[in-house]
């Protein structure tokens, strides 16, 4: 007898779970999580991103067209093998699927995605560039990314008959880099002992030319990035529908669990505060408490980060710049121990096919990210800005069926995603 | 107490103590207060956390690890002197015999520091964060070696503390005794539900009947509408009222303010420097930028620049007003 009654009640519990779980998504949304909500939908988002007034050809088309040519350019590194999209691949939407980034050596950072990057005021995972061009130059110049330098690079633009004409059209007349003993040949990356002192030994107006076009290659790089938007995702058409007021009976884009997945996104969770806004990201630095990679020190990231990015001569204020009086960010930024361990917070519109996360690509799934955030163990340095959350388990499954609901196919033309008909000197 | 209850009890507890209190002890100059381990060089104190995040992942040691291999060594500084100084880091083979006893006076009894070095990191100067990283090809004892050398008057600060690396006797004895209190603690739960549902055969249904009513009946989250529209601050004197350089004020902009301050009777505060900072009280956590006073740019007004909020909900900046030598804080709350 007692044993039917326990079966029974069971049963009951059981099905009205699945139930709930399963077909009865959230229908009773209060005020402050329908405003919550809208301000994570992708309308929030400007069309382009905020204008780049350091960087006077942001939105200028042939410079786009140039960024376009040199970013699949493989001749653009030391080898000859490695071009930008060697890491940043279009199909995986500008990662490369790696744990830390392998070109001509292993980098000792994850490969970011580069769809909606121009939106933040920092780039790389420390924030250790502050534009979008002066971070293109970095990579050109690393000993483990492409192993160039940019005598190297500057030459190649102006013994190329395509890349010269192109470049000229854009940034006006380039001058002659034919007297050797001026621009001296360079081999391999920029920081090499010889190089250096092969630099040394330039003028200081001759440094002046070479820094000018790889400032330029770098801001044509930036023109063809930003036209790497998001487009919008199953989570932005559910928001749609709210909106206009015919998504109140039924909200086909996103399931029962994926609803209450939202709900604990906004809420118990606490995700938005850092992945707000239209990009799921606040572009801000924070400790997360993750592990090192192995045979790896713990990395210090926006700590160590703020200096470099202050003392940059590509940065706003540098004489590369086109306008040095919009530098709040840079001005104003933070230092200091709490930055110890922080990394930029990142957004969560790509993260179908930009496995592995974290700064090193320490966790594989999203479901290792998830319960990372539910335990908020520790940091090995530094302090865990994230609180451990306690979710049932769920709760943490509907958590990641939202977390899906947000990919985001990128809002690009498909002329965009793959290089030009080749230059014909290649 | 019913007397079946006390018998399992006092097992649990007095089981659990023997649990955990395997975790504490201390030798050398590291020690364990109240969870937090700390290493002593000279009277400067820092954190002191090992981790051996390939096997241990996020689990912390304070001085004994229980495996070899890749282990990480974290230092962070409780007291500013160490910042300025050069830390290095030592680390021997304990071959004095004195295995956790180990102190000072035995490492300087020692001839031949270098021969039996396993790793060594030679002076760092680092404000932020020292670690370091050996990776234990064998386990054994070992004695941790670290010296701060201070810039200027040369004086040496040590801190000596012996450790085992590749232990494993503690893992397992863990294991066992938390074998014993689960299992005693289940089935003391189990005779209690039993027991109950015997008496009340009703019960199992009833709190079926509550989950599957409080599924369907989800509780309504509490609104809490915004209002960012106002910048206003009050103190004993002074008044402030504040522009944002971006409307609607919203997060992760930089932007400026212009402030303007008055005393309560609205007379203008000329010539006055403002220091902002602020953050999220219920957050636990600052501003993420460092806004500045930049101006005065007419007669009790002033700008502000560099204003960031990362996050929505509540934000508190406090500006302290420093005007003939005297500061006055004032708060401005700031829903978003």
């Amino acid at each position: 007898m007692l044993i039917n009654y326990l079966v029974a009640a069971a049963l009951l519990v059981v099905g009205s779970f699945i139930l709930w779980f399963k077909f009865i998504p959230v229908n009773d949304w209060s005020a402050d999580e329908i405003d919550q909500i809208d301000s994570l939908w992708i309308e929030r988002l400007s069309l382009s991103p905020p204008p780049d007034r350091t960087n006077l050809f942001a939105d200028n088309h042939e410079a786009q067209l140039l960024g376009l040519q040199l970013f699949f350019d493989k001749r653009l590194s030391a080898n000859g093998l490695i071009s930008c999209s060697s890491c940043h691949q279009p199909n995986l939407d500008f990662t490369d699927g790696q744990k830390t980034s392998i070109a001509i050596g292993t980098s000792s950072r994850n490969a970011p995605s580069l769809i909606g990057a121009s939106y933040s005021p920092w780039f790389y995972w420390d924030g250790r560039k502050d534009s979008q061009w002066s971070q293109a130059l970095s990579p050109l110049e690393d000993q483990a990314e492409h192993g160039g330098n940019r005598v190297f690079f500057a030459n190649l633009i102006a013994s190329n008959f395509d890349y010269r004409k192109q470049y000229e059209d854009v940034f006006g007349a380039l001058p002659d880099l034919g007297n050797k003993n001026r621009f001296p040949n360079m081999i391999g990356p920029f920081n090499t002992p010889e190089n250096k002192k092969l630099w040394a030994n330039m003028l200081a107006s001759d440094q002046e030319v070479i820094n000018t076009i790889f400032a330029n290659i770098g801001k044509a790089l930036a023109a063809y990035q930003r036209l790497l938007t998001p487009g919008p995702s199953r989570f932005d058409h559910f928001v749609s529908l709210r909106n206009s007021g015919t998504g109140e009976t039924a909200d086909p884009s996103l399931t029962a669990e994926e609803s209450r997945g939202l709900r604990l996104f906004i809420g118990k969770a606490g995700c938005t505060n850092c992945h707000n806004g239209p990009l799921f990201s606040n572009n801000s630095f924070h400790n997360t408490g993750l592990l090192s990679s192995p045979g790896k020190l713990p990395d210090l990231g926006r700590v160590a980060a703020v200096n470099k990015a202050k003392k940059d001569p590509f940065n706003c204020l540098g004489a590369f710049s086109n306008n040095n009086n919009y530098c709040m960010e840079l001005l104003f930024t933070k230092s200091g121990k709490e930055l110890v361990g922080a990394f930029r917070t990142p957004s969560l519109r790509n993260l179908k096919r930009s496995a592995p996360y974290g700064h090193a690509g320490q966790q594989q799934t999203l479901t290792e990210v998830i319960n990372h955030y539910d335990k908020a163990p520790d940091a090995m340095i530094g302090h865990n800005e994230a609180k451990p959350l306690e979710l049932w388990p769920w709760e943490r499954w509907q958590l990641e069926a939202f977390l899906e609901s947000l990919d985001s196919p990128p809002n690009i033309d498909s002329r965009w995603l793959a290089p030009l008909p080749k230059n014909k000197d290649e | 107490m019913k007397q079946f209850l006390i018998a399992p009890l006092t097992a649990l507890i007095s089981l659990s103590l023997l649990l955990f209190s395997s975790n504490i002890h201390s030798h050398g100059g590291v020690v364990l207060d109240e969870d937090i381990c700390l290493i002593k060089v000279g009277f400067f104190q820092a954190h002191f956390t090992v981790f051996q995040p390939q096997t241990k992942g996020h689990e912390q040691f304070c001085e004994d690890l229980p495996d070899i291999g890749e282990s990480i060594f974290v230092l962070e500084y409780l007291h500013d002197g160490l910042e300025k100084m050069y830390v290095d880091f030592r680390i021997i083979e304990n071959l004095t015999g004195n295995g956790p006893f180990t102190n000072k006076a035995d490492v300087e009894l020692i001839d031949d520091v270098d021969a039996i070095t396993v790793f060594y990191q030679p002076a760092l100067q680092n404000p932020d964060v020292f670690a370091v990283l050996h990776d234990f090809q064998e386990e054994g004892e070992f004695i941790g070696i670290i010296t701060a050398k201070h810039p200027e008057n040369a004086k040496i600060y040590t801190a000596v503390f012996p450790f085992e690396a590749g232990f494993t006797s503690n893992d397992l004895s863990d294991l066992a005794v938390l074998f014993v209190v689960l299992s005693i603690f289940f089935s003391w739960l189990g005779y209690l539900v039993f027991k109950r549902t015997r008496s009340e055969p009703i019960f199992t249904s009833l709190l079926a009947a509550f989950l599957v009513a409080s599924v369907f009946l989800p509780l309504k989250a509490t609104a809490q509408i915004a209002d960012s529209e106002t910048i206003t601050g009050k103190s004993k004197t002074y008044l402030l009222t504040g522009d944002p350089s971006i409307k609607p004020l919203t997060i992760n902009q930089i932007h400026s303010w212009t402030v303007k301050l008055t005393t309560h009777d609205n007379n203008l505060v000329e010539k006055a420097h403002l220091t902002i900072a602020g953050g999220m009280p219920l957050h636990d956590h600052g501003l993420a930028t460092q806004p500045r006073m930049v101006a005065e740019t007419g007669p009790g007004h002033y700008q502000i620049d560099g204003l960031k909020f990362h996050m929505r909900g509540y934000w508190e900046i406090t500006i302290t007003v420093e005007k003939d030598g005297i500061n006055e804080t004032l708060t401005v709350g700031l829903n978003l």
